[in-house]
């Protein structure tokens, strides 16, 4: 059996690169199996059909990806992303036959044995009872080990529901509580051999504890060692098995996935009642009341109204970071201008070119959108603003799901893009010039989404967009907002005036809704030139 | 705001606008009760849609007064947004998310605290029949379905006023009789008043207490336009057979009719 650990092939990349590939590819493969989880789900008819195989194919592939980031990434990461089953097997001291057994395991674990292994899960827990599941597991799950995969499919499964309970289904009642007892079950471990083991404190990749201390080593080491260290078998590296400790986290894995099924079963129970719920319609009474009109203060329900806000934003990322002419122009004009400064080296120029125009593609998408906040079209616009009889209200919610989205996008690419530079150094004052900006931005912004009313292009139709006022905006804002921030940040006090401009720019844009409202639905809709 | 002591609801004075050159709204007078019923009739094209837009605030029109519960909806349109509901005929929805999402956001932007906006959003959505679906993405909605969401949109923050454009298109029938029932407890139980515009005059007939027929851009009521397109005084059904003669339809049938009389 051939057993290959990845991990050496990264070895000459620098820790940070190697991080970042790594956040890449996973963050990569776990969106592709949101992708194949919520396409397995629309292909599927039921509500039970259509939950279960949403979480559970994402969920297996949010395992996929995580065995592909312990693959990726040595040395860091480590204790998050281990496939589970080998954090399990390490603890048990295996020599002779049961040492092919726990090879085997292991590869039964990797990639090949995870697919084969829980492809038939999503159409057994269909099946509406865990029965079958039951006997799947007797089945194929004879052995201790195999027992194990199973339990941490089940707990992946758990936090699987994280994704999709964001991205479209909510059922915060189980996935808070199956999130915190996976987190739990993979953090015990080596939480309990750091607390009764200090010379393995901190758990760190078994490759550096002392078995091999640099990649020469790793290169000249057979697969079969290799495993063997992975997997704790070999002694030379320390061993911390001690089989009554190890039989007390079986017992708390097999607790917490029981726990955690009986979360599943009951929401499965619930996602069934939904079912049999139906033609006992009565009139809500809350209709039928007098002054049930809401008059709470301002600030109600905006916290909620800005998760769905954001929400909205996350899922529809290609209504706003389409570029739009007056943005491309502004930035060919700045590729223009820097022209003659570029050298010779084709691929440096290639390369300085690639760097300008994906930065400035980024601050460019997202001045679009500063600018025309509101301007999808005019039936999205008229439900907005038929939402509330407060147009502050709206501009607040916008404001904060917007500032939320930006920084959310923004500060982790800021950060990942300076750990690959290897200028850390950079990240703390980048990250606040970047908040700055981005509150400036946001204040100046309420101002332009409604001074001149125009509707955002829509993919495939050109609208009316006036591009020259349009560019100038980007270009104003864009220019002030990073002018300011260096100003702020020489002058440290100078930023409670931050505050004050967006609450008066809250306060103008407002105003300007409530008095161009008709003319901008007017537009959108098509009835105003 | 003058709603406490004003018993109209909706008044509407020399309503006029025109699009380009042509006169949609000419010089409509109205005025709607509290817990009245009003049903728009009227072909395609003739205003309804207009009209419904300039009431709720959402066109500005070229001439007239429009006052909702006492506010000049003309002047100050979104003053009086926390207390109407509207369905748009063109169902303008947040289709990246989930109905329950949807209206729980509806119900936050109205100033509903947490529990009460997930409280309303079971109930419309039990009273609707989209509990099945209530999770899934509107984007995958069948018309219908999107109209009933809409719809409990409208219904969410409890309105005074409802403004129904066309709301029953592609519902299916016991969820109008449903909605029907409700609109009329509403308007006579807690004085909603429900301004709503219909091409089928079976719902009208079942649910208004007065109907209003645009015809060339003014405003007729049934009797008026009986003697003002020339149908028989009297007749039974009235409604059919007016928006019938306004659309010009029987003549057209005809004419296609024979078309394969001649061909045959």
């Amino acid at each position: 059996m051939e057993l290959r650990y990845a991990g050496a092939s990264n070895r000459h990349r620098s820790n940070p690169m190697s991080f970042a590939s790594s956040l890449a590819i996973t963050a990569f493969l776990c969106f592709t199996g949101f992708q194949m989880g919520m396409s397995l789900a629309q292909s599927a008819g039921s509500v039970t059909a259509n939950v279960w195989l949403s979480e559970v194919s994402s969920s297996v592939m949010l395992y996929v990806g995580a065995l592909a980031l312990s693959w990726w990434s040595p040395g860091l990461m480590r204790i998050a992303s281990e496939p589970v089953p080998s954090s399990a097997l390490r603890h048990f001291s295996i020599s002779g036959p049961l040492r092919q057994i726990s090879e085997t395991v292991a590869w039964l674990v990797d990639l090949p044995g995870l697919v084969a292994l829980s492809f038939p899960l999503p159409f057994i827990l269909v099946s509406t009872s865990f029965g079958p599941l039951c006997m799947f597991s007797a089945v194929v799950g004879a052995a201790a080990f195999l027992v194990l995969v199973m339990v941490s499919l089940s707990l992946i499964s758990m936090i699987g529901n994280i994704l999709p309970s964001f991205m479209r289904i909510r059922k915060e009642a189980r996935t808070v509580p199956a999130a915190m007892f996976l987190f739990l079950s993979i953090g015990m471990p080596p939480a309990c051999a750091a607390l009764t083991h200090p010379s393995i404190a901190g758990l760190s990749h078994p490759l550096s504890r002392g078995a091999i201390s640099n990649s020469t080593q790793l290169e000249s080491m057979s697969p079969d060692r290799l495993l063997a260290i992975i997997l704790r078998l070999d002694t030379t590296g320390g061993s911390v098995s001690e089989s009554g400790r190890a039989s007390a986290e079986l017992a708390t894995w097999t607790i917490l996935a029981c726990i955690a099924m009986l979360f599943a079963s009951r929401s499965q129970k619930e996602i069934q009642a939904i079912g049999s719920s139906r033609n006992r319609a009565t009139m809500p009474s809350w209709l039928t009341l007098p002054d049930s009109i809401n008059k709470g203060p301002f600030s109600s329900g905006v916290i909620g109204a800005v998760s769905t806000d954001l929400k909205l934003l996350l899922r529809e990322t290609v209504r706003f970071t389409q570029l739009r002419q007056p943005g491309a122009a502004v930035i060919l004009v700045m590729l223009a201008f820097l022209a003659p400064d570029f050298g010779k080296n084709t691929i440096y120029v290639s390369r300085e070119l690639l760097c300008l125009a994906s930065s400035a593609y980024t601050l460019i998408w997202q001045m679009q959108l500063m600018c025309n906040r509101f301007g999808v079209d005019g039936d999205r616009f008229g439900l907005l603003l038929g939402l509330t009889g407060k147009p502050a209200r709206l501009i607040v919610v916008r404001n904060i799901s917007l500032m939320l989205l930006l920084l959310l996008i923004d500060l982790p690419a800021f950060g990942l893009t300076a750990v690959a530079i290897e200028r850390k150094d950079i990240i703390a004052p980048g990250c606040i010039v970047l908040a700055i900006a981005l509150c400036l931005w946001t204040s100046i912004g309420n101002i332009f989404s409604f001074t001149t009313p125009f509707a955002i292009q829509r993919i495939g139709r050109l609208t009316a967009e006036p591009p020259g006022y349009l560019s100038a905006c980007y270009v104003v804002a864009a220019v002030a907002g990073i002018w300011f921030a260096m100003f702020i940040l020489s002058t440290p006090t100078a930023i409670a005036i931050l505050p004050v401009m967006w609450l008066i720019s809250v306060l103008l844009g407002s105003r300007l809704m409530a008095t161009n409202q008709q003319r901008f639905f007017g537009v959108m809709k098509g009835d105003v030139a | 705001m003058t709603s406490a002591v004003t018993t109209s609801a909706v008044k509407v004075a020399k309503l006029t606008h025109q699009f380009g050159e042509r006169l949609i709204l000419d010089g409509i007078d109205l005025e709607i009760q509290r817990g009245e019923v009003y049903g728009l009739l009227g072909p395609n094209g003739a205003g309804k849609s207009t009209a419904i837009r300039a009431i709720s605030g959402f066109l500005r029109p070229d001439s007239g007064s429009i006052s909702l519960l006492g506010n000049d909806m003309v002047r100050y349109p979104a003053r009086s947004r926390d207390t109407i509901g509207i369905v748009s005929e063109d169902v303008g929805l947040f289709e990246a998310v989930s109905a329950n999402e949807f209206l729980c956001f509806v119900g936050h932007m109205h100033g509903l605290n947490g529990s009460e906006a997930r409280n309303r959003t079971n109930s419309l959505l039990e009273l609707l029949e989209l509990e099945a679906s209530s999770r899934e993405p509107i984007a995958g909605y069948s018309l219908g379905m999107k109209r009933k969401v809409s719809l409990a949109a409208a219904l969410i923050h409890a309105p005074h006023v409802l403004l129904l454009d066309e709301p029953f298109n592609g519902i299916d029938a016991p969820t109008i009789r449903r909605l029907c029932e409700l609109l009329q407890q509403l308007a006579s139980e807690r004085r909603i008043t429900v301004v709503f515009t219909s091409h089928v005059t079976d719902y009208v007939r079942r649910l208004c207490n007065r109907t209003g027929i645009l015809h060339n851009g003014r405003l007729y009521d049934e009797q008026e336009l009986m003697l003002e397109v020339g149908a028989p005084h009297g007749t039974e059904p009235g409604l059919e057979l007016l928006l019938e003669r306004l659309s010009g339809a029987a003549p057209k049938i005809t004419t296609i009719t024979s078309w394969y009389q001649q061909r045959s």
